[in-house]
């Protein structure tokens, strides 16, 4: 059968798991393109006007798929918690209902299941197990199939924490153990993105921050490489720890970051209309108050104009060059 | 014997529009006129102009009910003693059922707010109105008119001229204004750039208004912005049907509420509360003060004529509204009159 | 060194009166902050992250006003929230480090947190924080506390039904508000018993009863639905319910202190319950605030005949931005009515009230096209 995952939320941190699941049955995936204008309009037709732009896009390429006759299902996973007592923001835990209260007449071709992350094997093999049951596999090799999916996972994690961002990961997702033994470049600066993958990977609606870095010789590391072991102790400073997984690991990333001396800066990448954003940009605004280390925010949205991004990214740049005492150098 | 006529009185945001309608709702006069700081003052410049006018063509005239509406109705209601005071959405359908009877769907698209209206069996089944953007509104053509120099009026025929409509990005005014220099320094055409600006506008009004609603024939479209053509031409290009733009296109609402107050006053056998064209020759003051009775602070309204409170409003607790007995009954007895 | 401490305890519709009771009784002062006004409001907005949500600009505004104008008072700010997807769960930290952040020092903040798992934290933070808030006194006192304050949030609400039921039914125009009014002081100022809240309650309601009105009227009617802490304060609705009321409507909120209240705490399993049988295949998962029950209360409104529904949201409310979506399919399946409306620092009165009139316009002629008595009596707009 025909698997259609649409390229957005959930895809830039669970894809590798998904992948090995369906792969390990033998179904075929079919990936919706990366962002362009066309998903991008067919999201904002479709979703309710207030919501954040990141779900909009969602709906695009979820209908992108759904557009595609030979698609049998569409994989719009409801990732209900991420960590034990770590739970996802509101639209995200009524993604599969939001989803087809607009495209009702393909509901019956959305492949939903509630997922519950990192908490063990068990509600992996309850959830999978279900989707299993819907394609007709047998119990037997489901569980092969979910072991297959753990250990993709666990092989991205592995690259996540060697300095690899995952586009590098979705790039390389048959040869992921090519992947984890090739060196990371070093580049004069290094620049931390905080926020959620979903808008730090995609690079069209971000105008491609993480290129544009890169091309003024900054490398660029993201929250998500993080071990999240290392900035448990911010919970203190947080006073109590975020209800949204994603959103502890953009706040507690960000400041582990701040702290890191080899950090030059950090950037913030949300999306417009995120609510959540509004809290950790804050409280890391707050924090770079007390360290003192450039912070900017990027929130995206619908315009396409990115002259003015570029020019806020080279203004960053420049920033940092002369704090670290070099000279400015015409772009 | 004097000639029947009922006033309608549309005080918009950019404009005010006046309409004096026959015993047959047809429309003897009807004027269009930018609201010039002072939307009383408007008024009144309006009411003379079209009493020398009616009365050259009608000889003596007797007005025999009044209707307001538009964000200025309250006000102008109570400047003219209002038999009606209508929201312009529910003047807008009326009017626009009237002329076209199996009208679906209207667009409504005015100086700073645009609506959309749907209509099933001539009845209002949803509406929207433009929430906090300009970015669907002729404000945001006047705005970029007056940005690369070229009068409003000639949008539509440029519009028209065009061969390759450039895209106009963002949802914005702002930001389509710095998208749309950004194209001009590309060097596109002004055609191409005002008919680029004409879709812009069409898709962010359905964008916000007409968001996972159906879309069903008849259309009617009217407002200011429906003279401009060139409009026109993209919403047909967009809904992939007629759109028809009815022949009293710019005064639909003040047309409308004109014949609602007409039937108001004939099911209830009432006479009009009409002060008669002296009014354009009496003074009117108004005054904002903010209310320092609690800690509500409400900014409150009040409208004086010759130095006598005609109306406040705006305040929470009817301190200073109901100094004024309400000559408008309340709806207990309303209702009441219309359920016998 | 210990200074004493005013409690600021945020105001919600007219339910201040009840809470201010609340820590009378405990011995406490406390002090109420101003209903929204232009004041607190630039301080809230100028001081909030933009894309927070509104309840959060308006109450930092309120509090900060409070803070600003007493410096030489200590205060304690009663926070009642919770852990869970609506950004509620974090508005006390985020106030403190904001207040601070603005050099406003002369505070602490009291936050009543839900139980919330981990269970073995959970319970002891409870009762911690519980303690906190209501001090070492005779258990009797705690008790009696919540006794009275619960009894007063009830005669109030009583008496608010009985206004906007009273409004569109009244002879003389402001009467009935007259009679709530005098109600309203008489029971914010009642002794703090329950046998003459009860009988203050009894009379006043005779006396709302007594004002000229006309009782067997058909009326149209609109439910309301939304997040709680918008429908139940009028400050920030722009008195979405007296306007309704005013406009001729029989007017029902969804939300009230004491059903909120009951319904999440006391029989909180067999509303979650009735709940996703309501919302299933509409909603079928937990998504915080008012949510789900907007999409409930949308369905349980048109099964009890309601003519429309108004769903009152803050601007880029998580769970209502999630619920207005699918509340449009909820509208077209079940043939009711949703109007929708977000409000935030830049709602402007006039075109709230056009799209109210507008909306109250339609369900009337709906109301008379099903009815079959469309004929030219009606007041109602279009029928041609």
């Amino acid at each position: 059968m025909k698997i259609g995952i649409p390229r957005g939320l959930y895809f830039y941190v669970y894809y590798p798991m998904w992948y090995g699941f369906f792969e390990s049955l033998g179904h075929d995936m079919v990936l919706s393109v990366p962002t362009n204008k066309t998903i991008l309009n067919l999201g904002v037709s479709n979703a309710v006007d207030d919501i954040c732009i990141s779900v909009k896009v969602y709906h695009g390429h979820v209908k992108y798929l759904l557009d595609k006759k030979d698609v049998d299902y569409v994989f719009v996973p409801r990732v209900v918690s991420e960590d034990k007592y770590k739970y996802t923001c509101s639209k995200l835990a009524a993604m599969p209902d939001l989803i087809k209260s607009v495209f009702s007449k393909d509901a019956d071709r959305i492949l939903s299941v509630n997922m519950y992350m990192n908490q063990g094997r068990k509600p992996l093999f309850d959830a999978f197990g279900e989707i299993g049951r819907k394609l007709g596999a047998s119990v037997k090799n489901v569980k092969k199939a979910v072991k297959e999916a753990v250990i993709y996972q666990e092989k991205a994690t592995n690259c996540l924490r060697n300095g690899h961002n995952f586009i590098e990961v979705v790039r390389n997702i048959r040869n992921l153990d090519d992947l984890l033994d090739k060196p990371v470049k070093e580049r004069q600066y290094k620049v931390a993105l905080a926020g959620f993958p979903y808008d730090i990977y995609d690079s069209y609606m971000n105008g491609d921050v993480i290129k544009r870095l890169e091309e003024a010789d900054v490398r660029v590391v993201v929250t998500d490489m993080l071990n999240p072991k290392v900035y448990k102790k911010y919970t203190k400073y947080m006073i109590k720890d975020l209800f949204w997984h994603q959103a502890n690991v953009a706040a507690k990333g960000g400041m582990y970051y701040m702290d890191s001396p080899d950090i030059d800066g950090v950037i913030t990448i949300s999306s417009f209309n995120c609510g959540i954003g509004a809290i950790y940009e804050k409280l890391l605004d707050l924090y770079s108050k007390e360290t003192g280390k450039p912070l900017m925010h990027i929130v995206v949205d619908e315009q396409t104009g990115d002259a003015g991004l570029v020019t806020r990214i080279e203004a960053f740049i420049d920033l940092i060059r002369v704090k670290k005492g070099d000279g400015l150098v015409a772009s | 014997m004097a000639k029947k006529m009922a006033l309608g009185i549309d005080v918009g945001s950019v404009t005010t529009k006046l309409v004096f309608i026959d015993e047959n709702d047809e429309v003897l006069e009807g004027l269009y006129i930018r609201t010039k700081g002072n939307p009383i003052i408007t008024i009144k410049h309006g009411m003379v102009e079209a009493y020398e006018t009616l009365k050259k063509n009608y000889g003596e005239i007797e007005i025999i009910a009044v209707g307001t509406t538009g964000s200025g109705r309250q006000l102008a209601g109570v400047v003219v003693g209002a038999d009606m005071v209508k929201n312009e959405i529910s003047a807008h359908a009326y009017a626009a059922t009237r002329e076209v009877p199996d009208v679906s769907t209207i667009f409504e698209i005015g100086g700073q707010d645009s609506k959309i209206i749907f209509i099933r069996n001539g009845a209002i089944v949803d509406f929207a109105m433009n929430t906090v953007c300009a970015a669907g509104t002729g404000s945001f053509l006047d705005h970029q008119a007056e940005r690369i120099g070229i009068p409003i009026e000639e949008f539509g025929d440029y519009s028209l001229r065009a061969k390759n409509p450039v895209r106009i990005a963002g949802r914005c005014t702002v930001f389509a204004e710095s998208d749309m220099i950004h194209k001009q320094q590309m060097g596109a055409t002004s055609e191409d750039i005002i008919a680029g600006l004409s879709e812009s506008l069409v898709r962010n009004y359905l964008n916000n208004l007409a968001r996972g609603k159906e879309l069903l024939p008849t259309f009617v479209f009217q407002g200011g912005v429906s003279e401009n053509i060139g409009i026109v031409k993209a919403f047909e290009r967009t809904v992939g049907h007629e759109v028809i733009v009815p022949k009293n296109n710019k005064i639909m609402g003040a047309w409308g509420v004109a014949m609602l107050a007409k039937r108001e006053i004939e099911i209830t056998g009432k006479t009009t509360n009409f002060k008669g064209f002296k009014i354009t020759e009496v003074k009117h003051d108004t005054r904002v003060f903010y209310c320092d009775g609690c800690a509500n602070n409400c900014e409150i309204y009040e409208v004086i004529e010759n130095g006598e409170t005609l109306a406040y409003w705006g305040d929470r607790c009817g301190r200073w509204s109901n100094k004024i007995t309400s000559k408008v009954s309340s709806h207990a007895t309303q209702a009441k009159s219309n359920t016998k | 060194m210990r200074r004493k401490a005013t409690y600021i305890f945020p105001r919600m519709g007219y339910s201040y009166a009840a809470f201010e009771s609340f820590f009378q009784i405990l011995g406490y002062d406390v002090i109420t902050p101003d209903p929204s006004n232009s004041q607190t409001l630039k301080r809230g907005v100028s001081n909030s992250p933009e894309g927070m949500c509104f309840p959060f600009k308006i109450l930092l505004g309120q509090f900060m006003k409070v803070l600003e104008e007493n410096p030489d008072k200590y205060f304690k700010i009663v926070s009642l929230e919770s852990y869970g997807p609506c950004r509620f769960g974090y508005y006390s930290p985020l106030y403190s480090k904001i207040l601070k952040d603005r050099g406003l020092n002369n505070f602490e903040i009291v936050n009543v947190e839900g139980i919330y798992p981990p269970w073995y934290k959970g319970i002891p933070r409870f009762f911690k924080k519980l303690i906190k808030l209501v001090g070492w006194h005779a258990p009797w006192t705690g008790i009696r506390a919540f006794v009275i304050a619960g009894w007063k949030v009830y005669a109030i609400e009583e008496l608010e039904r009985k206004l906007y039921h009273l409004i569109p039914r009244e002879k003389i125009t402001g009467s009935t508000e007259k009679a709530f009014k005098r109600a309203f002081e008489r029971i914010h100022h009642a002794p703090n018993k329950v046998r003459a809240v009860k009988k203050i309650l009894a009379e006043e309601l005779e006396r709302m009863d007594s004002v000229e009105h006309v009782e067997d009227l058909d009326l149209p009617k609109i439910g309301l639905v939304g997040e709680a802490y918008m429908l139940m304060d009028y400050s920030n609705n722009l008195e979405i319910e007296k306007k309704l009321a005013y406009m001729g409507v029989d007017v029902d909120r969804s939300l009230w202190v004491t059903n909120w209240t009951l319904d999440r705490i006391i029989r909180a399993k067999k509303h979650l319950n009735h709940m996703s049988e309501v919302n299933k295949g509409y909603l079928d998962f937990f998504i915080g605030g008012d949510g789900q029950e907007s999409v409930m209360n949308t369905i349980l409104y048109k099964q009890k005949g309601f003519d429309g529904v108004i769903q009152v949201q803050p601007f880029g409310c998580l769970p209502e931005t999630a619920a207005k979506q699918i509340l449009s399919k909820v509208s077209k399946d079940y043939d009711i009515p949703v109007l929708s409306l977000s409000f935030d620092e830049q709602t402007g009165e006039a075109g709230f009230i056009t799209r109210l009139e507008a909306f109250v316009d339609m369900i009337k002629e709906r109301k008379l096209s099903k009815s079959g008595t469309r004929e030219k009596k009606s007041t109602a707009v279009v029928s041609h």
